[in-house]
């Protein structure tokens, strides 16, 4: 079954084209979630941020991404209050892994990309709902909205000549 | 083609759809009473529609599927794709 995620987490795309284009698109976010507290210590820490590249949230690109950006299974959490701080209560990794390996209830698929990512989650599944007899339509609107049956007609309807 | 002749050509399409859509429904659901029994009437109707249009107007079908009157009547009519199917 399909979790509903809240609107605010819902995911806008799963895959990247590139591996690059991946990070760069999660250092955006990770600058645009990050913790109000952390702001206030970044300039206390900036020495310290050096060795990291820098991003901003004008989209300016690092050459490197950080470490943590490639995914929820790379490297370990950052301790929260440093720099590298994202959060973790779903708001930044649901943006792209909607499934991650630490929500409980969800299939455990793992899905490898043609970056050579993973992506844990739920393959689609169609079904076909099962048809049950009621009733007919009349003959003449049968034929011209391309069906029998009134639960099959679909909007706009097909089969008709544009214009009757 | 009068405007009779259409109405009846007409109706023999709408049952003759009728009568494939219920078929398609039987072939999923075999054993829905409703649909058979309706499938039933469907086509029953639709026989005895074609049976009384070829009477007046000749043949439906031809190689023999159809009825053969004393004369030659496949020819008569406009083709399909020659009558003029807009209501007015």
């Amino acid at each position: 079954m399909r979790r509903q995620l809240p609107n605010d987490q819902r995911p806008f795309r799963i895959f990247r084209d590139t591996e690059q284009e991946l990070a760069h698109e999660q250092a955006r976010l990770r600058v645009n979630h990050q913790d109000p507290k952390t702001e206030d210590n970044q300039e206390d820490n900036q020495e310290d941020n050096k060795s990291l590249p820098v991003i901003d949230a004008t989209h300016n690109i690092p050459d490197q991404p950080a470490p943590n950006v490639l995914g929820p299974t790379a490297g370990s959490a950052p301790e929260s209050g440093s720099p590298d701080s994202v959060p973790t209560d779903g708001r930044f990794f649901s943006a792209d892994w909607p499934f991650t390996k630490d929500v409980p209830g969800t299939e455990q698929i793992k899905v490898e990309t043609p970056a050579g990512m993973a992506f844990y989650g739920e393959l689609a599944t169609a079904y076909v709902p099962w048809q049950t007899f009621s009733q007919t339509l009349d003959l003449r609107e049968a034929l011209r909205v391309g069906t029998l049956f009134p639960e099959l007609i679909r909007t706009p309807p097909l089969y008709q000549r544009p214009g009757s | 083609m009068n405007a009779q002749q259409k109405e009846m050509l007409l109706r023999i399409m709408e049952m003759q759809f009728a009568a494939t859509e219920l078929n398609l429904f039987l072939d999923t659901h075999p054993d829905d009473t409703r649909a058979l029994q309706e499938f039933r009437m469907r086509s029953q109707e639709l026989m005895s529609a074609k049976m009384e249009y070829e009477r007046i107007y000749g043949p439906l079908l031809n190689y023999g599927f159809g009825m053969t009157g004393r004369t030659w009547q496949w020819i008569d009519d406009p083709w399909p794709w020659e009558v003029n199917w807009r209501r007015s």
